[in-house]
């Protein structure tokens, strides 16, 4: 067992309604610009809805600008994104996808799933909403031979894959992992958070007073993990556990982020940790629950921020999403703010970030918590540890 | 594979536990009949049950039939890692069908939520009060050995005492769950 090589990430990328590289959404974010929109007719449930859309205008200027791309009519929206975002990382990682010690990482919750809509012209075959025949297509353009992984753990998804992309760098014969995680609007999935009158009309506002829901958005990213290079932050530590409780509502004790916080701050000094990068996601329950469990693991001096303010809740996409902004905020030494943020409303009194701060500490934490009461906590460390 | 405590399989309607045939009906019998037949057979009072999808009842009832002999304790920090291939496209196509038709839409909250297909981890984690890792994979109905060793070599790595691993599947009316009680 090799426990104490490194696994650093050593390369990023962001496509979301903020942008279409992680430098331009981290700039973005910055200067405290919204992605979200009014979105009329998507669905019939209500004749609008606030999301946070990928700017699809831009999308087609940009890939046809891009000469190294295929024919986009090959490939859906969603693998389109992902084909982006890796082809991005693998470039700037400058390792060759082809070699059979890299390896690929899927995280999403419903992938292709507009193609069961047959309202929706398309030239695709059914098969293709299946996720492993998405997964599989976009390995082959790459010319990777290995058999991809792909986790779809609801809204964990994102964050847990650097955890399992830790996990097999450290104990299988792999040398670099591309982990990717995207997830899109669609009806289908605005129906369905609406039947549960999850959605705020407005801006969202985690952890507030008025807090009304949450604002779905859409996104992808992709990251390369390497145990031979440095990078801009290591993934040091983290744990996924259950709450064992209820499929769609959140511990009312917070018991499974609790016990994820727990097992994944033994192993470091609480006085270095910059900032949590909460799920919060502005729903009555999540966040609340979030607070209880952050009191009951004697965080309440951490800074905490959430990013869903800016780009909505971007589903199995978000952990590796707010991961990587993280990583980056880490790195730079500053904390975002939590926007849409006014006044505490929740019942543990947490430090939640209003304006930019500076702080130079080197460890960040990202929570996520997802339906079927599954929770996951990341660490992180800045500058990446030496191979 | 090693460290395999119990095996259960359960496909064309017979249940196999530790190679033995404990349970089976007529191939001609539908599949939900065939899942409320066993759950009767078990003697289970867990009203539950009767709200699961398809996906969640299979790994509920082949969970139930792996784990009754551990204690709460032997539970409590298990590892659940379940891989599938069509993911809950049973429960999309349903939930698809009650917001395409203008005249006839009527999305619910109970429906969507059997939409992801790691809720069948949630319901086995709230049945055994199991709060340790879990993680649901996905992968072509081709692969289904090669992932179950891929999940068999992540529980080595750390040394939980007990972890659930295997494979379910449902799809076209046509179902199968291969799931094994590992100890370390």
């Amino acid at each position: 067992m090799k426990y104490n090589q490194g696994v650093n990430i050593i390369a990023d990328c962001i496509v979301n309604s903020l942008g279409f590289n992680t430098q331009e959404i981290f700039d973005q974010m910055r200067a405290g610009k919204l992605g979200m929109q009014e979105v009329k007719g998507l669905t019939q449930s209500e004749p609008t809805a606030m999301l946070s859309q990928i700017d699809r205008v831009r999308w087609n200027q940009i890939w046809d600008q891009t000469n190294t791309l295929p024919l986009k009519e090959q490939f859906t929206f969603f693998e389109q994104l992902m084909i982006y975002v890796i082809q991005k990382v693998v470039k700037t990682a400058q390792i060759d996808p082809k070699q059979k010690n890299v390896l690929f990482l899927f995280s999403t919750t419903k992938g292709n799933i507009e193609l069961l809509d047959s309202n929706l012209q398309h030239n695709f075959d059914a098969e293709r909403v299946h996720i492993w025949e998405s997964a599989e297509i976009v390995t082959q353009y790459f010319q990777n031979n290995n058999q991809p992984i792909i986790l779809s753990n609801a809204c964990i998804s994102g964050t847990q894959a650097l955890l399992i992309g830790k996990s097999i760098l450290e104990n299988q014969p792999y040398e670099h992992l591309v982990v990717v995680g995207a997830d899109l609007i669609t009806p289908f999935v605005v129906a369905g958070f609406q039947s549960f009158k999850a959605l705020s009309p407005t801006p969202c506002r985690p952890f507030d007073l008025n807090r009304d829901g949450l604002n779905i958005g859409e996104g992808a990213a992709a990251v390369v993990l390497s145990k031979t290079k440095k990078g801009i932050v290591s993934i040091e530590n983290g744990a996924v556990t259950n709450d064992a409780n209820h499929i769609s509502g959140p511990s009312r004790t917070g018991e499974g982020l609790y016990r994820a916080l727990i097992k994944t701050l033994k192993s470091v000094d609480l006085s270095e940790i910059s900032f949590i990068n909460a799920h919060g996601t502005a729903t009555l329950y999540n966040d609340e629950m979030e607070s209880i469990a952050f009191q009951r693991a004697n965080l309440l001096h951490l800074p905490v921020n959430s990013y869903k303010g800016y780009f909505g809740h971007t589903l199995g996409a978000a952990g590796l999403i707010e991961s990587i902004l993280s990583a980056h905020a880490l790195n730079q030494g500053i904390i975002f703010p939590t926007i849409g943020f006014q006044e505490l409303g929740i019942s543990k009194p947490l430090d939640i970030v209003t304006t930019e701060r500076n702080c130079n500490k080197s460890f960040a934490l990202k929570t996520a918590s997802g339906f079927a009461g599954c929770n996951v906590v990341l660490l992180i460390k800045k500058g990446g540890k030496d191979a | 594979m090693h460290n395999v405590q119990r095996a259960i399989t359960i496909r064309n309607h017979q249940v196999i536990l530790q190679g033995e045939l404990l349970f089976q009906r007529d191939q001609s019998t539908p599949n939900a009949r065939f899942f409320s037949e066993l759950y009767k057979e078990l003697k289970l009072t867990y009203p539950k049950f009767f709200k699961m999808d398809p996906l969640a009842k299979l790994g509920f009832l082949a969970a139930e039939l792996l784990l009754n002999s551990l204690s709460a304790e032997e539970k409590e920090e298990m590892k659940i890692l379940l891989a599938c291939s069509h993911s809950s496209i049973e429960s999309d196509t349903m939930f698809q069908n009650t917001i395409s038709d203008e005249s006839n839409y009527y999305p619910s909250p109970s429906l969507f939520v059997y939409t992801l297909p790691n809720i069948v981890i949630g319901e086995i984690a709230i049945r055994h009060r199991i709060y340790g890792e879990n993680g649901l994979y996905l992968t072509p109905p081709n692969n289904k050995k090669s992932i179950i060793e891929t999940l068999h070599k992540q529980i080595k790595w750390e040394d939980n005492r007990y972890a659930l691993i295997g494979y379910l599947d449902y799809y076209k009316n046509k179902y199968e769950v291969d799931f094994y009680l590992i100890h370390s």
